[in-house]
């Protein structure tokens, strides 16, 4: 026999490595790559079984918070290929996270509308419907036109999906009546001038400081119901991001200046209103009694969405809205509900980020009979 | 032509850069670099693991993308496909395992167990593809020199052409086609007694 056939023969048993482990590798090296802090240890030692845990070697931040993050890249369908081994857990802080995020955000390409133009933005919402009978998690499929400049009138397209179900409470019946319909309606300006500080077009956007601690600054003074600063900063962060386009030297600011609020951590395995899978940073409103999630797409570190968990049932109860005529007749917030209050550690809301595209204009839709004021 | 590149400049979706401007672009955008992995991990660490058995073939690739990246600037631009440039590297991080290589291949020329195999094959097949000239050959890849080793290898396990594995081993492709030849006529005469038919064969490749 030719000495080369059986050369090609020797060995040829070995395969190809399979998807999962080259994910988890895949991801292994990236992180080293795009991570200052874990590039000198240079590679992940092998470990004969189960999980495999690295640790960074060191943490610049006193504060940060090290979680370990399993890094699958892909979206959700990696998760049901062949080998069910546990994936590769990789560390990254809070702070390496929002870093990685902010320069992902500033190499993205800056999209500079006019101001005649219109920002179109599409996502995935997922927000609780409550009534004094019944709870469900209400699924929206968003197009949003909103004037560059604020000053011109936009629209808005939703169509609802499948609803979800809020934990211990039946979808209700009419629940999935709008799913497959659609509709639209015209967003009038009704010549009104927000404070600057609930502006959300990008004329105004676009002039915000990029220094983070500046940022920060700007993120504390804007409008929400939170009394805490630290709070309004982390819920303006999301307000920023959904539904808005902030020029990428600004929205790198942001996630900059997210390093700098006290008590963030890094949550694994997020999952977006859009069901992809992606890491979060997240933070605690003590007051709301909720955690606020802001995720990131694993592999570019590009924001994908958001999500909110309750973590203190009885402070997320006294938040629920209530149906006019029950508010008063339910003084204990928990005991008002005729079903199970609100599940601990179940997330309640969540966003997805689809895409983000600029136009000339904006669809004409007649008006539903909704009125400025 | 241009109006596909002014797509890839707006989005880089509708566009896939070859390796070399993968390269070029992971200055800048380091992400860009985990294409070059996609592209080649799998058959590179199938390479390396025929080479130095499965235990230590992961931390190889590993260290392979990982020097890549390092090396990066000194790319060759005007080579489109970076297999031979990975390759190279990998064999030359293969080199700090040769005991464990020659050691895996006396270890199947004597017991019929091969390790680099063993754990993708289970126990009861190990013994029976046990192939007495399959033994020889291991027996005859532990005696060759290690570069006559890495070209005729690089040929055989890498799938490269004569004149990739002169690229990837910084090398005239004139050196490797002696390098190979030299390595093939080791192996038949190693395998001769056993293959006669072997030393009919002409060294051209």
């Amino acid at each position: 026999m030719h000495e080369l056939d059986l050369l090609h023969q020797l060995r040829s048993e070995v395969p190809e490595p399979g998807a999962d482990a080259l994910n988890a590798a895949e991801a292994r090296m990236m992180g080293t790559i795009l991570s200052p802090v874990s590039r000198t240890r240079k590679t992940a030692r092998r470990r004969p079984m189960g999980l495999r845990v690295v640790f960074a070697g060191s943490l610049t931040t006193a504060a940060a918070t090290v979680a370990l993050v399993a890094q699958v890249a892909g979206g959700p369908a990696q998760h049901s290929s062949s080998s069910p081994g546990n994936p590769e857990l990789t560390p990254i802080s809070a702070v390496e996270l929002l870093d990685r995020a902010a320069i992902a955000a500033e190499r993205r390409p800056e999209l500079h509308p006019r101001s005649s133009q219109f920002i179109v933005y599409k996502s995935v919402t997922m927000y609780p419907a409550y009534a004094s009978d019944r709870r469900y998690l209400s699924r929206t499929k968003r197009t949003v036109w909103l004037s560059v400049d604020g000053t011109r009138e936009g629209a808005l397209t939703q169509e609802p999906l499948q609803p979800k179900q809020y934990p211990g409470w039946p979808i209700p019946s009419g629940a999935n009546n709008g799913v497959g319909t659609t509709h639209s309606a015209p967003l009038p300006t009704c010549d009104r001038h927000p404070a600057d500080n609930a502006r959300t077009d990008y004329t105004y956007l676009r002039t915000l400081p990029t220094d983070p601690a500046r940022m920060l600054q700007v993120l504390k003074g804007r409008q929400s119901g939170d009394p805490s600063p630290e709070d309004r900063a982390w819920t303006a962060a999301g307000d920023l991001m959904r539904e808005s386009y902030l020029p990428p030297a600004q929205r790198a600011a942001v996630f900059r200046a997210a390093k700098l609020s006290p008590g963030v951590t890094v949550v694994q395995d997020a999952e977006d209103a859009a069901g992809r899978r992606g890491i979060a940073v997240a933070r605690v409103n003590d007051e709301q009694g909720v955690r606020d999630e802001l995720i990131f797409n694993p592999t570019t570190f590009l924001y994908q969405g958001e999500r909110m968990l309750v973590l203190d049932a009885a402070k997320a109860e006294a938040a629920v809205p209530r149906p006019v005529g029950t508010a008063k007749a339910a003084p204990d917030a928990a005991a008002h509900a005729d079903g199970p209050g609100v599940p601990v550690g179940t997330p309640l809301v969540s966003t997805a980020e689809l895409s983000v595209a600029v136009t000339d204009t904006a669809p004409k839709f007649p008006s539903t009979g909704k009125h400025c004021g | 032509m241009i109006e596909s590149d002014q797509v890839a400049d707006r989005g880089a979706h509708m566009h896939w850069p070859d390796d070399a401007e993968a390269i070029a672009r992971s200055t800048d955008e380091p992400e860009m670099f985990a294409l070059l992995f996609r592209r080649h991990a799998a058959p590179l660490q199938r390479y390396i693991t025929r080479r130095i058995g499965p235990d230590a073939a992961e931390d190889v690739l590993a260290d392979t993308f990982l020097t890549a990246f390092d090396a990066r600037a000194r790319y060759d631009l005007t080579r489109p496909d970076a297999r031979p440039w990975l390759y190279g590297i990998a064999t030359n991080l293969v080199s700090r395992h040769r005991r464990t290589e020659v050691r895996q291949f006396k270890l199947y020329a004597r017991t019929g167990v091969d390790p680099a195999v063993a754990a993708f094959t289970d126990h009861a097949d190990a013994r029976v593809g046990a192939d007495a000239v399959k033994q020889r050959l291991a027996a005859a890849l532990s005696r060759l020199r290690p570069v006559f080793r890495d070209a005729l290898l690089l040929l055989a396990w890498g799938d490269l052409t004569y004149e990739e594995v002169a690229a990837a081993l910084g090398v005239p492709v004139g050196t490797v086609r002696s390098r190979i030849n030299r390595a093939r006529k080791a192996l038949r005469d190693d395998l001769g007694d056993i293959n006669p038919t072997a030393i009919q064969e002409d060294f051209d490749a």
